[in-house]
């Protein structure tokens, strides 16, 4: 049985990842800018707001189409596939199902830790 | 074939294989050997990556020995010299042995280039180094050991650049040089030595890092048990050290003076322009190496995966309809006019743009496709051409881009793999709208490592009366009306790409 079976569990380890790991929290010791995170299948939005190592918030189903990173999932099923160790990053991203649709490099190198 | 005569062993690492060629004194190339090269995934993720090195090393000996059997004279080999894949990084333990050697596409340092961005501004760090983005280099490949195996990270003796570690191998003795260390982001491409500054701020340790030397220097001579295993004969046989394959690649079609530009054709085709200062883009995009040559460094464009979405293309779309898809390709250009009846290809090769790695764009063809009211279609000789005239239009992106970067008049030279293709240099020659010289040996690093060996040996006291000696080319001139056609296929090409990009 997968691990992680909703999206409500994978936003949860994004946030126990940020809380009980300090390497995670010292990567993002000088980050606060919001990342949104889109579903294109459910038109589903997800924002993380990372107060830099004082704290993040998950907020499900809000979106900010201001917000400096947005990726884009293809579908639901990209996540939990990612979460569950049944697909690989790279793969997903070459192969079109997940899109960086804004965001500079520097930060997304950042963000690898929390979601990746 | 000559006989008794005196051979250089030369080898290259590349992107894909291990190469090893006999040049002659002349710069012939008699023989080669190619075996391709195994790279291991380390996590399911796919951003780490690393060689197996016995397996590298047992492909250079086993190379070197096919190439001395199946040569049919005797040979006095008067040096062996390398180059390899740039960026690709070994380190090693105070024994000796490999603790990571990690090839070009080793991303690692995704995890680590937070580090290098809390201590330099992209800016004061491209200033430096000549390279972006950080996570790609041995410097971000070593944080990330300090960072995630800290074990492993204690344990490290020696840094080394790939070619480095081959000097290594074959002579026991620990040497960079230029062309390698350029590629690092660990070295002050100004200075031209290891950048204390970075050393400092990262706390490395200084003797990580191997004293560097001129391209063309003696570094020391083969191991015994090593010429024995290649049952050579003779004792002090001299190693020269080369470094980059590009390097060595464009020291092999000739380029060593300001305003030279060079297409390298292999896997990937940066082009590279030649100049006699280090320049710095001032938007941290095109690279800044360091030249074999000495006092001459180079400006970098890259139009990414051009050999390879060549070799793509002939392995999807005509293994099964020829056993010499060379070929075919080349009657179908005959074949195909330029435009090529409206088919575009979209594969990738297109201008460097390093702040905008984070998308990869997705493949597309271009084409009119059968309808009620269709007269002709597009056949497998356009789809053919469309591939590599996105190949010319993404190599012309850097070239107008690295032409900004020098007031001089410059000559424009192209070797590598896509090179031995007389139809692809014409449709370059006719996109680029110049004339283009091909060197006679299209497998120029084989060339250049050669002609490092020569210099090193005293056999010329420099390049440029190699150059004018032993070097021979072809020419492509530029056709005038498919110069003028390209222009306004050119701009057709880049529209639909600009919508292309968003898919």
């Amino acid at each position: 049985m997968s691990k992680f079976d909703s999206i409500e569990s994978c936003l949860k380890e994004i946030e126990n990842r940020y809380t009980n790991t300090e390497k995670v929290r010292k990567k993002l010791a000088n980050y606060d800018e919001p990342i949104q995170i889109r579903f294109l299948d459910t038109n589903r939005s997800v924002l993380l707001l990372v107060n830099k190592d004082q704290g993040i918030e998950v907020k499900d189903n809000v979106s900010d189409e201001n917000a400096p990173v947005k990726i884009d999932f293809v579908t639901e099923n990209t996540m939990l596939e990612l979460f569950n160790k049944e697909l690989g990053a790279v793969k997903a991203y070459s192969s079109g199902k997940i899109k960086v649709m804004e965001g500079k490099i520097k930060n997304l190198m950042k963000l690898k830790s929390l979601m990746f | 074939m000559e006989n008794n005569e005196n051979k250089i062993i030369t080898i290259d690492i590349s992107s894909n294989s291990v190469k090893i060629g006999l040049v002659s004194e002349q710069l012939k190339l008699e023989i080669t050997d190619s075996q391709n090269i195994n790279v291991i995934n380390e996590d399911l993720d796919g951003f780490a990556k690393r060689f197996d090195m016995d397996d590298l090393w047992n492909k250079v000996n086993n190379g070197i020995n096919r190439i001395l059997k199946n040569y049919k004279s005797v040979v006095n080999i008067i040096g062996i010299s390398s180059c390899t894949q740039r960026i690709a990084t070994v380190f090693l333990d105070n024994s000796g042995d490999v603790i990571y050697g990690g090839p070009n596409i080793d991303i690692r340092g995704i995890d680590s280039a937070y580090m290098i961005d809390d201590e330099f501004s992209e800016r004061d760090l491209f200033e430096i180094t000549g390279h972006s983005p950080p996570l790609l280099f041995c410097l971000a490949r070593l944080l990330w050991f300090k960072e995630e195996e800290e074990e492993t990270y204690e344990k490290i003796n020696k840094v080394l650049m790939l070619d480095d570690w081959l000097v290594y191998r074959l002579t026991g003795n620990y040497v960079s040089d230029l062309s390698s260390a350029a590629e690092s982001q660990i070295l002050d491409i100004k200075k031209r030595e290891w950048s204390s500054e970075i050393i400092q701020t990262f706390d490395f340790d200084p003797d990580f890092f191997p004293e560097i030397v001129e391209s063309g220097t003696i570094v020391g001579e083969l191991k015994p048990e090593l010429a024995k295993s290649f049952n050579l004969s003779q004792n002090n046989i001299p190693v020269i050290k080369t470094g980059g394959d590009t390097q060595a690649t464009l020291l092999g079609m000739g380029i060593i003076e300001d305003g030279d530009i060079g297409i390298s054709l292999g896997t990937t085709a940066p082009v590279h322009l030649v100049v006699n200062k280090p320049i710095f883009d001032p938007n941290n995009n095109y690279w800044t190496s360091c030249h074999s040559i000495k006092g001459k460094w180079l400006v970098e464009g890259h139009a990414g995966n051009t050999g390879a979405a060549y070799n793509w293309f002939k392995e999807c779309f005509l293994s099964s309809l020829t056993n010499n898809s060379d070929y075919s390709i080349e009657q179908y250009l005959k074949n195909s006019t330029p435009g090529a009846f409206s088919t575009f290809a979209f594969l990738g090769p297109e201008k460097m743009n390093i702040k905008n790695q984070t998308s990869i764009k997705r493949g597309v063809f271009v084409f009119q496709p059968p309808t009620m009211i269709s007269e002709e279609l597009p056949k497998i000789e356009d789809f053919a051409r469309s591939v590599l005239e996105n190949i010319a239009f993404g190599i012309f992106e850097n070239y107008q881009a690295i032409k900004g970067f020098t007031d001089l008049s410059t000559r424009t030279y192209c070797a590598g793999g896509m090179a031995k293709s007389e139809g692809f240099c014409k449709i370059l020659a006719s996109v680029l709208n110049t004339e283009i010289s091909v060197p006679y040996t299209k497998d120029s690093a084989f060339i250049g490592v050669a002609m490092n060996t020569l210099k090193g040996l005293n056999y010329y006291s420099d390049y440029r009366s190699m150059i004018k000696n032993l070097l021979t080319y072809e020419k492509n001139f530029s056709n005038p009306t498919n110069s003028d056609n390209y222009k306004n296929i050119y701009l057709e090409w880049k529209n639909l790409k600009n919508k292309i990009d968003d898919l």
